[in-house]
């Protein structure tokens, strides 16, 4: 049924990787390169001095096409890191409060009280004391990314703990914390795989919003968020492009990786199958 | 109920501390950062000595409980102004977005949800289906653009940004521009606020729209199928009164109380929306205390956030244990 999510939303994210990985190779210009004289074009066909600007130029006259291929770089490189930070955290955290119950009564306690403020909000704080930036950005969207992670991981956790062939390690005198990393992990990176997917989606929209609030990439980086702030903050009457696209570009990677998680949760979570019939 | 004040003020005690270390968290001197490279030894000494960074930190965060409890969030470094005074003017522009997009997303939320749960699979549902992939994935700022693109520059129909035009004059009583608009009987001054308030309301309701649209579709296909449906429809009873009366009465408790627990969610969209829109409330003076290093300023942003927060959710909970009988049996 949701068949066409996972084609879609694969090949948006297909998309975006390819352009990160080969944006040298496809961007028709140097991101950072500004050409004098060709400020603030709107989007065209025609040649203007030997040079051909797609989507135009920005104010101060670099490529926007090459700008937003150069973009997916920033995107991924924020989405990525952030929920590779959230996970490596999360996920151990998680794996023992499923198992232990003292520590879960801290942990899901704490969890719970994180996640019932807005992650922007905990982000801004977190930029606020390492001061705005492109790395801290990264760090502030993966610590407020955490929660969920721990939050399914425990979940899981405990539901696989009643299985018999975690009973049998137990009966065989294992090692708890072998027992966790080497008997139950393995048996939950399925819908740890869904998660990351659909946190990779939120982790981006995350880290362009504190972009788009001047806290996270900053110019002349050519990253989607900041450039919508740019072309809002200087041009929107005359050259509204800038913007839009790079608003456009976000929403599309952020709806890839929304469909492609969602797709793999159908697939991975038999409850929601039969539940949806 | 005790459990859930115990706990929300446990809460609220969590965020003081983590506000309190804020400041102390910073690499470096405080003080030194908020004021930048070119400050004077003797600005930088006056400032740790106004903010109490020279004292022991347990002195500090007992100074720090004290002053919160007199009501005393020190004052702000940029403006000079008590951060008391900056929150009074601004949290009243935050409550008017907040509230009325609130209304909004309720209101064409539980219509649409209705509508797409009258016949599931029907275009409707499919129209609910695609709005709640948007809602997901477009950022919100992003939408916010849009519309003031579309709406305030190319229509020309409303306002670019923010909270009044020029030609009115106000005199804030309650703050609260509507409210002293009507107080006042001053139509100039009601029809300049809500054309301001229009744009940045309807950017910010969309999340919380298609998330209520989405519950209460879910909720009323349910109890569509409940025996009480049933047992309605074997008395006789018209289709429009089963649909309203029994149907749509018992799903809404869910989209009520899951509408209030997101009320975090609201804010956080309301930090963005202010700042596209330069509404003066509380997300913007947020974001510029951050840009300015302005710590007093941003403790007492997070601080009344936080508490909003709390609030919301102790308000919901309680309600909700007290909208369903059966929760109190279970637990």
């Amino acid at each position: 049924m949701k068949r066409w999510h996972f084609y879609l939303g694969g090949f948006l994210v297909g998309g975006l990787t390819i352009l990160a990985i080969f944006a040298p190779f496809i961007a028709p210009y140097d991101p950072l390169l500004d050409f004098r004289g060709f400020e603030n074009h709107a989007p065209s066909l025609s040649r203007l001095g030997g040079h051909i600007f797609f989507l135009g130029t920005d104010a101060l006259g670099r490529d926007l096409l090459s700008r937003l291929i150069y973009g997916a770089r920033y995107c991924l490189l924020m989405g990525c890191f952030s929920v590779l930070l959230a996970a490596s955290i999360g996920v151990p955290l998680g794996l023992y409060a499923g198992y232990h119950p003292r520590f879960d009564a801290i942990i899901s306690k704490a969890s719970d009280i994180l996640m019932s403020f807005p992650a922007i909000l905990i982000a801004i704080m977190i930029v606020a004391v390492l001061g705005p930036g492109l790395v801290n950005a990264i760090i502030a969207v993966g610590l407020t990314s955490i929660p969920i992670f721990i939050r399914l991981t425990r979940a899981q956790v405990k539901a696989e703990a009643k299985r018999d062939y975690v009973k049998a390690a137990e009966a065989l005198g294992v090692r708890n914390t072998r027992i966790l990393f080497r008997h139950i992990f393995p048996n939950i990176t399925s819908p740890l795989l869904v998660v990351v997917s659909l946190s990779l989606g939120t982790a981006i929209l995350e880290s362009a919003s504190l972009s788009f609030l001047n806290l996270g990439a900053t110019p002349p980086l050519p990253e989607w968020g900041s450039m919508i702030r740019s072309g809002m903050e200087s041009f929107l009457s005359t050259n509204p492009w800038i913007s839009i696209f790079s608003g456009f570009c976000i929403f599309l990677n952020v709806l890839g990786f929304n469909l492609l998680g969602d797709a793999l949760r159908d697939r991975w979570d038999p409850m929601l199958r039969i539940r949806d019939g | 109920m005790l459990k859930i004040i115990f706990e929300n003020v446990l809460t609220i005690f969590l965020a003081v501390i983590a506000v309190f270390f804020l400041v102390h968290l910073v690499p470096g001197d405080p003080a030194q950062v908020m004021l930048g490279e070119r400050a004077t030894p003797e600005a930088i000494e006056s400032i740790r000595k106004e903010l109490g960074l020279d004292k022991p930190m347990l002195t500090q965060l007992g100074s720090f409980f004290v002053r919160l409890s007199e009501g005393d969030l020190g004052r702000s470094i940029r403006s000079g102004h008590r951060v008391i005074d900056e929150v009074k003017t601004r949290l009243p522009a935050t409550i008017e977005l907040s509230v009325l997009s609130l209304f909004i997303a309720l209101v064409i939320g539980v219509l649409l949800g209705m509508l797409a749960a009258k016949k599931p699979g029907g275009l409707m549902d499919l129209f609910l289906g695609a709005f709640s992939v948007l809602g997901l994935s477009l950022p919100i700022f992003f939408l916010g653009l849009l519309l003031a693109l579309v709406f305030g520059l190319w229509l020309d129909w409303l306002p670019l940004s923010g909270r009044l035009g020029y030609s009115v004059s106000y005199e804030p009583q309650t703050g609260f521009v509507l409210l002293d608009a009507i107080l006042y009987g001053d139509w100039d001054l009601f029809k300049s606020g809500i054309e301001h308030l229009i744009l940045p309301a309807f950017t910010l309701a969309t999340v919380p729209m298609s998330m209520i649209a989405r519950l209460t579709r879910a909720s009323l296909i349910e109890s569509l199928r409940a025996d009480y449906v049933r047992t309605a429809r074997a008395k006789g009873q018209s289709e429009w009164k089963i649909f309203f009366k029994h149907a749509l009465r018992n799903a809404m408790l869910p989209v009520i109380t899951m509408t209030g627990f997101q009320f975090g969610l609201l804010l956080g969209g309301a930090i963005l929306t202010e700042n596209v829109f330069a509404w003066p409330g509380m997300g913007r003076w947020l974001v510029f205390s951050v840009e300015g290093r302005d710590y007093p300023a941003l403790q007492g942003a997070i601080l009344v956030f936080a508490t909003g927060i709390v609030i919301v959710m102790a308000l919901t909970e309680t309600i909700h244990h007290r909208a369903d009988p059966r929760l109190k049996i279970s637990s």
